[in-house]
């Protein structure tokens, strides 16, 4: 067996799986190399791989039993040259508005309780710097994403709730999410948007991909129909239009 | 190709489906598809279609349709018999059935999922290649007493020349629905966390808890002692994971699970034993017995070999019987059985 050109344990997930655990000193490494993998894979699908489901330090890769097994699918990890890691295409930022506390974000005051600081200040470290999508998960593309750095780890919901509504943002750990659509879910809720994220036409079905950032702003409540018909949209490359999601 | 209709004279809980949409994982989205596919791609095969054909899966219920013009069909899975009127026909085989008569799949006695595929194409929309109904994305045909799905099919009608109604006999091979149900797993990636289950052995029955669904099978039963607690990353699970949440007892997960999770994963369920869990009720007992891939591999293959020398037999009896291939076999499905 080759050796491969990055730092990385796999073993056996399953009869058709391999799971791949990049060891590269920062976080940051392990996750571009994730997403090299997960492109390069991507693209060989003719030689029996299925799937690659890359997250912050892992890529799961799963094949066809029929057409290939565990050592060729070895053999084509670690033939894979991840020297240049680089996601493809530039990031690309989005704005969402969301509307903090209340009914829409039930666990803001446990959240801000348990970091020690007021809801404000949870709304203000949540807004002021922009988060990076690092994989879109379930259900629905769900967007895990790492962002500034919060001064404690938020807890689980020990009673994952059985209906999270769709649009609400979640906070777990140091990740943030956005649940696209109404799902269980045991992140603690601290708002709400009132944005689209999924679109059934869409290939993809949502707008962003990993290396995106997603920007949140603060609205209040009364302007939640506002903004119910938007979908999603990237900011345009030139003449930013802070908050202004396209309808 | 002529269009067949078929009505829905009484639907239990009834779906459209098909084998789902692998692949989809890196963008969040789960395989869902057929439950116990073996049960799908053999009726499929039977009915003179490609095996990932797009049929009924019928849970734990009864269904009955009609139709005006003579349909060609098998009904597989757990269903004892198929009523055609009020005479009793097999399952897991090939029937002609002519117009006007009722087609019921009654309610198994043992194991939950029938599947009724019918010769030709349904017209129902596929969103991502796949008409399989995904809870979350809020997506699927159910069907509903009083419905019709329409049906583009090649086949007219066939009568032997001696009884009116042809019989065959493909020789399908139904997987048994045992008690306890056995789950083969092979070992997983967090089983060195377990002292007591290194090799990824899970020696203790266990019964499938009624909070059970499509995403997974809770088990109650001895939860294995984890000596880490260290926190995995959330990260890619493989449907089959068997994993060991914090609340006890087991996770395993199924088509319809969550693409990331961040439990420890002490064994997978396999491809093949994936299938006959599509059958398991809860209440039911599961007993998991580990082997090893390669032996999972081959027992994989044996299977399929098993789907595609079905299909051979379909064809030639089909020919044998003066019928003209049904379906053009389509490109895409390369890695597909044809009839």
């Amino acid at each position: 067996m080759r050796s491969s050109s990055f730092p990385a344990e796999v073993v056996d997930y399953g009869d058709c799986g391999l799971l791949v655990t990049f060891t590269h000193a920062g976080p940051h490494d392990r996750w571009l190399a994730g997403q090299a993998l997960q492109s390069v894979l991507l693209a060989r699908t003719g030689a029996g791989i299925v799937d690659v489901v890359a997250s912050f330090d892992t890529a799961f890769v799963s094949f066809d039993l029929l057409r290939t097994d565990h050592d060729a699918v070895r053999e084509l990890i670690a033939a894979c040259d991840l020297t240049r890691l680089a996601p493809t295409g530039s990031p690309r930022r989005f704005v969402l508005p969301v509307v903090y506390g209340g009914e829409r974000g039930p666990d803001l005051d446990l959240v801000a309780a348990e970091l020690s600081v007021s809801t404000e200040d949870v709304i203000a470290m949540h807004t002021t710097a922009s988060w990076t999508v690092r994989l879109r998960a379930s259900p629905a593309g769900l967007p895990m994403m790492d962002g500034p750095a919060l001064p404690g780890s938020v807890s689980r919901n020990p009673n994952p709730r059985t209906r999270v509504p769709a649009g609400s943002v979640g906070l777990s750990g140091r990740q943030c999410v956005i649940y696209p659509v109404a799902s269980p879910g045991g992140w603690r809720l601290i708002g709400q948007t009132p944005v689209q994220l999924l679109d059934l036409a869409d290939d993809e079905l949502v707008a962003y991909r990993p290396g995106d950032q997603l920007q949140f702003r603060a609205v209040a409540e009364d302007d939640w129909h506002t903004w119910t018909q938007h979908r999603l949209r990237s900011e345009p490359e030139k003449a930013p239009e802070p908050g202004e999601a396209e309808g | 190709m002529s269009l067949a209709e078929l009505r829905v004279r009484a639907a239990g809980l009834a779906w459209v489906q098909d084998l789902g949409r692998p692949g989809h994982g890196h963008l969040g989205i789960a395989e869902n598809g057929a439950a116990d596919a073996w049960a799908s791609r053999t009726a499929s095969i039977l009915a003179g279609n490609p095996a990932s054909a797009a049929l009924i899966e019928i849970t734990g219920s009864e269904l009955t349709v009609q139709s005006d013009t003579d349909l060609l069909l098998a009904v597989t899975g757990a269903a004892p018999v198929v009523l055609v009127d009020s005479a009793t026909q097999p399952t897991w085989e090939t029937l002609v059935v002519p117009g006007g008569r009722t087609i019921t799949v009654p309610t198994p006695d043992r194991g939950l999922r029938s599947y009724l595929a019918v010769n030709g194409h349904l017209d129902v929309p596929p969103i991502l290649g796949s008409v399989a109904p995904d809870r979350l994305l809020g997506i699927g045909r159910m069907l509903h007493s009083g419905d019709t799905l329409r049906l583009q099919t090649r086949f007219t009608g066939l009568h032997h020349p001696y009884s009116d109604i042809p019989l065959f006999r493909m020789g399908a091979v139904p997987d048994p629905i045992t008690a306890p149900l056995i789950v083969e797993s092979t070992r997983g990636p967090d089983a060195d966390q377990f002292p007591e289950h290194l090799d990824g052995a899970l020696p203790d029955e266990y019964e499938v808890s009624p909070q059970s669904d499509a995403i997974g099978l809770r088990l109650l039963g001895p939860a294995p002692r984890r000596a880490s607690e260290h926190e995995i990353l959330s990260r890619g699970v493989p449907v089959g994971a068997i994993q060991v949440p914090p609340a006890g007892g087991l996770l395993l997960l199924l088509r319809g699970r969550l693409v990331t999770a961040g439990y420890p994963v002490i064994a997978v369920a396999t491809l093949d034993s994936i299938d006959r869990l599509g059958q398991a009720r809860p209440g039911e007992r599961l007993r998991i017995h580990l082997v090893d891939a390669e032996q999972a591999r081959q027992a994989h293959r044996r299977r399929h070999a098993e789907l595609e020398s079905l299909a051979a037999r379909v064809r030639t009896a089909f020919a044998a019987a003066g019928l003209k291939p049904l379906i053009e076999p389509q490109p895409s499905g390369k890695d597909d059985v044809h009839a």
